[in-house]
């Protein structure tokens, strides 16, 4: 039987993933994240299933949880949008041989139902039928109702693949989506036309008129041929890429960087990098959630004594390139670190590139803070502070750490859930760059006097900043000694 | 010019490459074949300090390489697709090599006319990415970038390999037009004995991370390599 041995081989797939190459503490680690974000969906699942009464007194709990049904099947559109992958490479070695088309299709299909987002609504679903419905409603209704919202997520998954697949990751669209769901939430909270009222008779019907099934049903089965037709009309991997702008276009030259010499020509390159490559783009989308953290917080906090969390998200909105980017420093490059090598006569001036690279995203992040003055000008004052540690320990701090850096990094990839080329630097790395302002703190709040305590968060990053020729120095004699084990980590492709 | 003293490099006690004494004078063109893992690349490798010596060093101009930045300037080499960085244009990427080198924009002209040949039309002004070039065009990319630089000093690992039958007879041209112009040093490593022989005056067979043999070139080489390699 075919599909045994593609499943076979996909479990080796599976089993040999970057992801398992970790060592043994990381993997811990990422189990042990997995397990809180998995709690607090659960918890917040049950929580919610629980209180729906209380929360919403003057409805029903099933017609209320109902109508909020289609914008949930959106919003996971749209996250499967950007985070699914899109499974039919996989089966490019299988082309040759003789297997039969529809067998690789039907796999490959099959094999996308296997998502994490088709098993994310077992969790949503499953505390809320247990507490608001068993109680009242016949297990054959709970029986068709189960059955249509599944036939809905299956419905989702397959429209989010061909949807995906047919625009190759134009994210414009995926932003027209987001829109027309905003739009339509909008409508129906100023009561012009009511998505959630149509929600909510389309899945209370459900429970009413088993017949109803079939619609969610011919959907699937719809979205799943829609698929079919499509792989089976072009199961050619070109074909999925789509037209390549020509370069010229897509070249910002940065040539205002040429007057600084070879400095300004590797900072030319590491911007390039960061532009034209998958995962530091990808990674660079995150930037914005940095940036309006302090939208979500400052609100919340306002007016209350909570300077220790301020300097926090000071630290954080003011360092998220330092973050992001900087834990991988060194690692961008490993897959042409040979001819760095063999170039680079100077490796001051490599390292003195990323620095100012580091040093100007910091303040670039800190102009774009400012306006949260707003909500005071302490929060200016604490970001002023943090913005200056950023520029003057945390650069340091990174560049010492990337030379730990020695694990290839394949920057062609996506890099959500992507942990290739991911070690436990990149946590030693990020971690103390959240934490250490707040150690400066520490003391001087301890004694009664956090003022001093916020200037000298800004002081310890002037210092440091004076003395960056010699960090840059040090983490450069670092390099050195390191450059063999670095070179040899960054040639293991696999 | 570039001279190994007691060099050895081991990996968990298994020697892969052992040349005590092995000495390359300015002007020579070093011609170096063996089968796979007979310890080429890695020769190459520890000469442009890219891994560290088990015992031993490399010396260039009498300063060991592990020690001294200077070879840097005067040495151009292409190993493998590690030293091309594949997300610029080829010619961005002869621009950095060249700002990296402080060559001027004329240098950059003339080695572009100079090249016209050798890239046939189908490495500039093609508005793509050296990632998507194919394999013997990146290959191409990364020879003229060691050249760019117009080293005295010239490595080049398997050249010849994915190149076009036309390209490989260009470049044996080009090869042995500099070798008459200038006093280049060049290390070329090759499986194709032919075309090492067309090129390289002095000849060495690795095996098993030894100098086997150490020839130069007569009418007889072609034979006697022959004879190594048929077994």
């Amino acid at each position: 039987m075919v599909y045994k041995l593609l499943i076979r081989n996909e479990w080796k797939q599976l089993r040999r993933s970057s992801m398992w190459e970790q060592s043994l503490g990381i993997q811990i680690f990422l189990g042990f994240i997995f397990l809180i974000v998995f709690a607090e969906l659960l918890a917040g699942s049950i929580i919610i299933a629980k209180n729906f009464e209380e929360m919403f007194p003057d409805d029903d709990p099933v017609e209320k949880f109902n109508s909020f049904l289609l914008y949930g099947f959106g919003l996971g559109f749209l996250m499967r949008f950007f985070m699914q992958k899109v499974p039919e490479f996989s089966i490019q070695p299988y082309r040759h041989l003789p297997i039969r088309k529809s067998v690789l299709i039907n796999y490959v299909l099959g094999k996308s139902l296997l998502s994490f987002f088709n098993f994310l609504p077992v969790v949503l679903f499953t505390p809320f039928i247990l507490f608001q419905m068993a109680p009242w409603y016949a297990g054959s209704q709970i029986a068709g109702y189960v059955l249509g919202v599944l036939f809905t997520v299956i419905t989702v998954n397959f429209f989010s693949i061909w949807f995906k697949r047919s625009l190759s990751g134009n994210n414009w669209a995926a932003g027209i989506i987001a829109l027309v769901l905003v739009g339509l939430g909008l409508l129906d909270y100023f009561g012009l036309i009511s998505l959630g009222k149509f929600s909510s008779l389309l899945f209370t019907a459900l429970l009413d008129q088993p017949a109803w099934l079939l619609l969610p049903l011919a959907l699937s089965m719809i979205a799943y041929l829609i698929n079919y037709a499509a792989l089976s009309a072009g199961l050619y991997p070109e074909e999925n890429i789509k037209k390549k702008k020509s370069a010229s276009k897509r070249i910002g030259e940065f040539s205002y960087l040429k007057q600084f010499g070879v400095i300004g020509e590797l900072m030319r390159l590491e911007i390039k990098l960061l532009l034209r490559n998958k995962r530091p783009k990808s990674t660079l989308y995150f930037l914005p959630v940095f940036l309006f953290y302090g939208l979500m917080i400052y609100p919340d906090i306002q007016g209350k004594e909570m300077l220790g969390m301020l300097i926090f998200i000071g630290t954080f909105m003011t360092g998220p390139i330092l973050i992001i980017y900087g834990q991988f420093l060194l690692s961008w490059e490993s897959s042409y670190f040979d001819g760095i090598l063999v170039h680079i006569s100077d490796f001051h001036q490599y390292f003195r590139a990323k620095y100012y690279i580091l040093v100007g995203a910091t303040l670039a992040a800190y102009i774009l803070t400012i306006p949260y003055v707003y909500f005071g000008t302490k929060i200016l004052l604490i970001n002023t502070a943090a913005m200056l540690f950023n520029v003057g320990v945390g650069p340091a701090f990174i560049l010492m750490m990337s030379t730990n850096n020695k694990k290839r990094l394949d920057i062609t990839q996506r890099a959500a859930f992507n942990y290739q080329g991911v070690s436990f630097t990149q946590y030693l790395m990020s971690f103390p760059v959240m934490v250490m302002p707040l150690l400066v703190y520490l003391p001087f709040w301890a004694f009664g006097n956090p003022t001093a305590g916020i200037v000298a968060i800004g002081v310890a990053g002037i210092i440091a900043f004076a003395f960056s020729n010699g960090f840059i120095n040090m983490a450069v004699r670092r390099f050195l000694n390191r450059k063999y084990l670095i070179a040899e980590g960054f040639r293991q492709k696999y | 010019m570039i001279e190994t003293f007691d060099l050895t490099k081991a990996y968990d006690q298994q020697v892969v490459l052992n040349l005590p004494g092995l000495k390359i004078s300015r002007g020579e063109s070093f011609g170096l074949v063996g089968n796979n893992g007979a310890g080429k690349t890695t020769f190459f490798r520890l000469i442009l300090d890219l891994i560290k010596p088990t015992t031993g060093e490399v010396r260039i101009d009498g300063k060991n390489v592990a020690h001294s930045d200077d070879w840097k300037k005067i040495t151009g080499s292409f190993l493998d697709d590690n030293f091309l960085i594949d997300f610029l244009t080829p010619e961005e990427y002869f621009e950095f090599i060249a700002n990296i080198h402080h060559l001027s924009k004329g240098d950059l002209e003339k080695f572009y006319t100079g090249f016209e040949t050798f890239f046939d039309g189908q490495i500039l002004n093609k508005k793509k990415y050296i990632r998507e070039l194919s394999r013997g065009n990146r290959q191409k990319v990364g020879i003229a970038a060691a050249l760019l630089i117009k080293p005295e000093i010239l490595i080049l690992d398997e050249p010849f390999n994915g190149l076009d039958p036309t390209t490989q007879i260009r470049l044996i041209n080009l090869l042995n037009d500099l070798k008459a112009q200038s006093d280049i040093t060049m290390l070329i490593s090759s499986h194709d004995l032919n075309h090492v022989t067309e090129v390289c005056e002095r000849i060495v067979v690795l095996h098993e991370g030894e100098a086997f043999k150490d020839i130069r070139k007569s009418s007889t080489t072609m034979k006697e390599l022959e004879d190594y390699f048929a077994v």
